[in-house]
């Protein structure tokens, strides 16, 4: 065992990954899965992105449902590094933008991971709603899955009824996300203002998802 | 804690839930609809919020009655509203200074815990045949049982033998009737933990075959 393997006893490795059951102080929980571009494109809107993540943390940090909300949040540039579905309070608002776009690694590993989660907590009777999330500028550069491997993780994702959601910031890749199946598009123009509403836009939604029964379907983005 | 949580045969049969119940400081309330009314749920709800008014000014044998008479004036007399709407068992723990005192109009279950921590879990069985208040305001004609009309039991439980008294529906018998569901149950309950409760009944909801409503 290498010295960065952590073990804590009595807690499985999905836990140690993600939050702990015994850490949920709630029956109801919502998965938040936020995949973020930071590929070379994005450098522009560094700081922008930075305050946009703030913002979108403080947003749902306020919120009364702050409790039964866990996000994920995945970074992808030359390559994909997705965290666990931590507390709001562990968000990390931090943003870099180099390197390329493995959009389709980061929908499908990151599709694989949500299950995984998911399927933990409803084993231990945990009622669980998810939303998956994507923010890009552009379209997949250089996955090693291809477009056929995210669509299927998408059309998974849709019949599990998990919310899909799809910001495509400068409107290159809205054909992508429609022909993926994301049935949640905001399309937004290439702004630093533009970003700050997206980003505004994303916690109100998730907020809203958090609070009703059933997942939303194409209406994510309507609040 | 209140705990209310729909079973499984309602869910396979596209039921609601008929359980209702309230939890106040001092104050448990459970009310399980009869399976049978069409609407049994709706009373019971409605009976939950209104009691705690009326225990006000009566004592609680009094305050179901008045509380149901304020319920059957929405239904105009027609017997049939009456039971499908007003079928269901009334379950109450009230405490004072020296004790606790159950009230109850049909099955169900006390939950006390006596002074060194341990759980009891009481059953409150009263026959063979449903017992529900509302049968005292139907004419005779139109009953098959307990036309001598209803009343409302009470158990005593002192304080010198009990730190805490609560009620439940009678769908807690599968719990109690499940070797592995019943110890966890009671742990849960001595260590007041409903998040722990309301995930035990979701892990094992095939089990939960009837509404199980808790008030502790």
């Amino acid at each position: 065992m290498s010295e960065n393997e952590m073990i804590i006893e009595g807690l499985d490795d999905i836990e140690v990954a993600n939050t702990s059951i015994d850490d949920i102080e709630s029956e109801n929980v919502n998965l938040i899965f936020v995949g973020i571009d930071q590929s070379g494109s994005m450098h522009p809107y560094v700081t922008d992105m930075g305050s946009a993540l703030s913002r979108f943390k403080q947003a749902l940090e306020e919120s009364k449902e702050s409790d039964d909300i866990l996000v994920a949040r995945a970074n992808f540039a030359a390559d994909i590094d997705i965290g666990g579905y931590k507390k709001i309070s562990e968000f990390d608002c931090n943003y870099t933008a180099w390197g390329a776009t493995p959009m389709y690694d980061v929908i499908v590993d990151g599709s694989l991971k949500l299950d995984g989660y998911r399927t933990f907590l409803k084993d231990q009777g945990v009622r669980v709603k998810a939303v998956f999330a994507i923010f890009s500028d552009g379209d997949d550069t250089c996955s090693v899955r291809t477009f056929g491997d995210a669509k299927a993780a998408i059309e998974r994702l849709n019949r599990e009824e998990i919310t899909t959601a799809f910001i495509s910031f400068g409107g290159a890749a809205t054909k992508t996300a429609k022909e993926l199946g994301f049935r949640n598009i905001l399309d937004v123009a290439s702004s630093a203002s533009e970003l700050r509403k997206a980003f505004d836009c994303l916690s109100k939604s998730v907020i809203e998802s958090s609070k009703s029964v059933v997942a939303d379907e194409d209406d994510f983005f309507q609040i | 804690m209140l705990i209310n949580k729909i079973g499984a045969l309602h869910l396979e049969y596209g039921a609601n839930c008929q359980d209702a119940g309230r939890d106040l400081p001092g104050l448990k309330i459970v009310c399980d609809g009869c399976s049978e009314g069409l609407h049994s749920e709706v009373g019971a709800k409605l009976f939950a919020l209104k009691f705690p008014y009326y225990l006000k000014y009566w004592i609680s044998t009094n305050a179901v009655d008045h509380t149901f008479m304020e319920l059957i004036s929405f239904f105009h007399n027609d017997p049939d509203d009456k039971k499908h709407y007003l079928s269901f068992t009334t379950l109450i723990a009230n405490e004072f200074p020296t004790g606790f005192l159950v009230s109850y109009c049909g099955d169900g279950y006390v939950i006390a815990q006596r002074v060194d921590g341990e759980i009891e879990f009481i059953r409150l069985d009263c026959g063979e045949y449903p017992k529900y208040y509302i049968y005292n305001f139907i004419p005779k004609n139109r009953l098959s049982k307990y036309r001598e009309g209803v009343e409302v039991d009470t158990r005593w439980f002192y304080k010198s033998e009990y730190q805490r008294v609560g009620v439940a529906s009678d769908g807690l018998r599968y719990a109690l009737e499940d070797d592995e569901i019943r110890p966890l149950l009671t742990q849960y309950l001595k260590e007041d933990k409903p998040v722990k409760i309301k995930r035990l009944i979701n892990k094992y909801q095939h089990i939960f075959k009837d509404d199980i409503t808790i008030a502790f």
